[in-house]
């Protein structure tokens, strides 16, 4: 293949910013999937528990995840719409409630 | 050393009652604003340590925090706890971080800090003599939902057990 005179032939620092553009993508779209695995294993766990869209159900199954160290704390919290004062005590109030009904 | 610590570990103190008990751990301790909000639980004992002298609330800047939490997907507070260490403690800095995604990335990322958790902090408490046990310290706060080992931290904790430990001593 012959370059092009209008396009210079790469350099290795091109090669290291197109490695690194790469890392970016690959980074990103991994994000995105796992984003969509949680929305899809939070469906799945209220659906089986035949909850449908309760916000509280939601919100059990996503401190769940936390503890089960699949979501961080900035994750339950975007997710579950909480703000920072009242995630400690919620998560708190989870845990106990879990350790009853097992 | 300037001590740094994250919501998770100073709620799991105030819980147990030994929030006063920090400053022995430390030398001076530092909170942002968005710890504090988070620690509600504690926020008499917080306001006592402040009125004491010990615990310092400090302010950061919030771009930094922002451009932080964008980079590494923490939550404001585990950033704000980063920068602040890294605007007044530099390298003398020791971070006391039990949310597990937020130890890891300092693991990671901020080898320059002195890293610590909960175990760290509850077992000096016991080599003074202030408390019994720091295991049974933490199994109370497990059992009354206050704390939950998160892998990494659990690791390292006991990493570092395993190196406190004489030869020849029990495990």
């Amino acid at each position: 293949m012959v370059d092009s005179p209008s396009r210079p032939a790469p350099t290795a620092i091109d090669a290291v910013d197109v490695a690194l553009d790469r890392q970016d993508v690959h980074a990103e779209l991994l994000g995105a999937r796992l984003d969509r695995a949680v929305d899809a294993l939070v469906e799945a766990r209220l659906a089986l528990a035949g909850l449908g869209h309760d916000p509280a159900a939601r919100r059990r199954i996503l401190f769940d995840l936390y503890d089960e160290d699949i979501l961080t704390k900035a994750q339950v919290r975007q997710r579950g719409e909480l703000d920072p004062a009242e995630f400690h005590g919620l998560l708190r109030a989870h845990r106990l409630q879990s350790a009853r009904t097992v | 050393m300037p001590l740094f610590p994250d919501a998770t570990s100073l709620i799991a103190l105030g819980a147990a009652r030994l929030l006063p008990l920090l400053p022995t751990f430390a030398g001076d301790v530092y909170i942002g604003r968005h710890v504090r909000a988070e620690v509600i639980s504690a926020a008499a004992a917080i306001d006592a340590g402040i009125a004491a002298g010990w615990l310092k609330p400090e302010t950061v800047d919030d771009a930094k925090v922002m451009e932080l939490q964008h980079l590494t997907g923490l939550d404001a507070g585990e950033c704000e706890v980063i920068v602040l260490a890294g605007q007044l403690g530099g390298r003398d800095a020791t971070l006391l971080i039990d949310e597990g995604s937020a130890y890891e990335t300092v693991r990671r990322f901020y080898p320059e800090f002195e890293l610590v958790s909960l175990g760290h902090a509850l077992s000096a408490f016991e080599a003074a003599g202030h408390i019994t046990s720091a295991a049974d310290t933490i199994a109370e706060l497990v059992a009354n939902g206050y704390y939950r080992w998160a892998p990494e931290v659990w690791r390292d904790y006991q990493r570092w057990l395993g190196q406190q430990r004489k030869p020849g001593q029990p495990t």
